[in-house]
């Protein structure tokens, strides 16, 4: 997993007013925490978290600079603006480089699928895996050869080559990735006449049950 | 046309659109997404006409998924009718849409035929929409 480097300003004031001016001075207000010690609210830099963000992604290893004290982190949770796309808040946790930790990694589907070729559509169903690993060992993706798989077959987790001293804890049978048979869209020649009739009411049935 | 099968009241009261989308404002299913700008009501006719646009010109391949549902009554009184007399008689269904909402997703096709099949949809949309792409996400919900 890759390593980069964050500095944080400790941040003081906790009201709406006061996160606003910091992130129209481009800041990104943020809270470090971990076991054992005290937590801190801090803001970072947002171009530079922005990079880190669309460069790694969410999973990857954060040496956070505090004043004079530096840690060990990973990013927790990110909350983002939907609309606008701007990060609004992160949370850096403090990890320890010798304890596993329980983490999701994305899961990158790779090669055309037989199916696909016949005219089949390949549904990626789970997205992302749980696995338990030091953090050190967390990789950015995990890829899924995807190629032999033909109409009607699926990809499960148990299918899966993960690197060593990784502990996936998905279940075996979930299914990562499956090609269906196309569905061919039926023009109807007719509207339904039941198009203009109203929805029954929930208490009328259950007058007639009675 | 969607519209629900059994409802607890015929007619309800028309609410306000105040605020974001607080749900459904994430990619869920697909690989892309068209989300809406502002907020709205739309029809099962706009629904319904929006999805036929996408459906026709991904042809075969491809999922459609409409992540917005139409559960909402709208009455209206009939034309050249005086005022008063109650309210009027249920006419059609509406989704309540909020700024943020993902209305419709897409998989199973490449980006420029999913751009091009999201622009012909919005075209059938009352309302500002943009298309989003999933985004690669890990470590969001990361518990030790």
């Amino acid at each position: 997993m890759e390593q980069v480097q964050l500095t944080a300003d400790i941040r003081k004031g906790t009201k709406k007013s006061d996160l606003r001016s910091l992130r129209q001075a481009g800041r990104v207000p943020a809270v470090f925490y971990g076991k054992n010690i005290e937590n801190r609210l801090i803001s970072v830099d947002a171009r530079e978290l922005n990079k880190i963000l669309s460069t790694y992604g969410s999973n990857v290893l954060i040496n956070l600079k505090i004043g004079d004290e530096s840690h060990t982190t990973m990013l927790r949770e990110v909350q983002k603006d939907f609309i606008k796309g701007d990060v609004l808040h992160v949370d850096f946790f403090k990890v320890s480089l010798k304890d596993k930790i329980e983490t999701t990694v994305p899961l990158v589907l790779k090669g055309d699928a037989e199916g696909v070729r016949k005219g089949g559509v390949l549904q990626h169903q789970m997205r992302e895996l749980t696995i338990k690993a030091l953090p050190t060992e967390i990789p950015e993706h995990i890829d899924v050869d995807v190629s032999e798989l033909d109409i009607g077959e699926f990809f499960t987790v148990s299918d899966l080559i993960v690197p060593g001293g990784i502990e996936v804890l998905n279940d075996g049978n979930e299914i990562i990735a499956t090609v269906v048979a196309p569905k061919i869209e039926q023009e109807a020649e007719a509207p339904e006449e039941e198009e203009a009739a109203e929805p029954e009411l929930v208490r009328e049935k259950e007058e007639k049950a009675e | 046309m969607l519209m629900p099968k059994r409802v607890k009241h015929r007619k309800q009261m028309r609410g306000r659109m105040k605020g974001k989308a607080q749900r459904g404002n994430e990619i869920t299913y697909g690989e892309y997404g068209l989300q809406a700008l502002e907020p709205a009501w739309i029809t099962s006719n706009q629904i319904e006409a929006a999805r036929v646009a996408m459906t026709r010109y991904i042809k075969r391949g491809g999922k459609v998924w409409i992540k917005i549902f139409p559960d909402k009554p709208v009455t209206a009184k009939p034309a050249e009718t005086r005022m008063g007399s109650g309210k009027g008689s249920p006419e059609y269904w509406v989704a309540v849409v909020k700024p943020g909402r993902v209305l419709f997703e897409l998989a199973g096709v490449n980006e420029e035929t999913a751009k091009k099949a999201m622009l012909l949809a919005s075209h059938k949309l009352p309302i500002k929409t943009r298309i989003i792409r999933r985004e690669e996400t890990g470590g969001e919900e990361n518990e030790s």
